[in-house]
């Protein structure tokens, strides 16, 4: 009995480490997708201002890649340099939100002047034209 | 000819009707109708041509398409099963098959991405004709958990012993 406990004890050891490191992995798994989530959220929010993203968006997907490929410190490194990158960003998505706003109004504001410009100055432009093109016309009785 | 007022008024409505139209495009929302997309296509990234049959236990190269059209960067993930026809997945319920292995990418809005994989084939309690499942996940920072989209891609192949 006391050699099987003695044979037992060191595997049930060993389980119990591979047991919690499964759940380890798993928790750091869950923490590392609800940084990249956060990140993600975040970068939807500097998107819907109207900021480019492009290359945070491949940071983070390479920082995934590297959790995948089980380079933890590579991963840790890429997430973090992607949270500092959408702090930078989020420091001027205000800016870059008020300057596409007032483009977007000055665009619309050019567009619903168009048809009020024709009214007031396109018979006034055309009567310019037509004498102007006739200037040199001479009339006979 | 002096402009005619008929002529004025048609070149009037006309440059009415394209101011509209170019405001209601300005002002249109950017991502009326948000969706993702997964597609399944051969080892040479096509479509078309894909394997019938494989060896049990052997590794069968694909090639996985995915798409964000969400109207903002999304963290995805796809996920591989192994299925039979009562165990397919559908619209509302990913298929109750283990993963067996998972793909993670983040993709921005508009982006679509294709990558190659090579997944492990083998026969479920005895069916030769089993279905290569390939889920399409989405993680949701509201509920801190991985959430299945609804869309899935399957391949259906016969494995040889």
């Amino acid at each position: 009995m006391t050699k099987v406990s003695s044979q037992l004890f060191p595997a049930l050891i060993v389980v119990a480490v591979l047991a919690m490191m499964h759940v380890v992995c798993a928790h750091a798994e869950q923490s590392f997708d609800y940084r990249v989530a956060e990140a993600a959220k975040r970068l939807g929010e500097l998107y819907r201002k109207g900021v480019n993203v492009t290359d945070v968006v491949r940071l983070l997907d390479n920082a995934v890649k590297a959790f995948e490929d089980g380079n933890y410190s590579e991963a840790s490194r890429l997430l973090n340099a992607s949270l500092n990158r959408i702090a930078e960003l989020e420091a001027v998505a205000d800016r870059i939100y008020m300057f596409n706003l007032f483009t977007k109004a000055l665009i619309i504001a050019i567009l619903a002047a168009i048809p009020l410009l024709i009214y007031i100055f396109l018979p006034r432009l055309y009567l310019y034209l037509w004498f102007r093109s006739r200037r040199r016309w001479v009339v006979r009785r | 000819m002096i402009l005619d007022e008929e002529v004025f008024a048609v070149i009037l409505a006309v440059s009415i009707i394209a101011s509209a139209l170019g405001i209601a495009l300005t002002l249109r929302p950017l991502n009326p109708e948000p969706f993702t997309v997964i597609g399944l296509l051969n080892e040479d990234c096509r479509i078309g041509e894909y394997p019938k049959t494989v060896l049990n236990g052997s590794a069968l190269k694909l090639c996985i398409y995915v798409a964000n059209y969400l109207g903002e960067p999304a963290y995805l993930k796809v996920v591989y099963k192994i299925a039979t026809n009562t165990t397919l997945p559908n619209t509302t319920r990913p298929s109750p098959q283990p993963a067996i292995m998972e793909w993670r990418l983040v993709l921005n809005n508009n982006e679509e991405k294709e990558f190659k994989v090579s997944v492990p084939v083998y026969m479920l309690s005895n069916v030769t004709r089993v279905a290569l499942v390939f889920e399409l996940w989405q993680y949701s920072y509201a509920k801190g958990d991985w959430i299945y989209t609804g869309r899935w891609v399957h391949l259906y192949i016969n494995v040889g012993v």
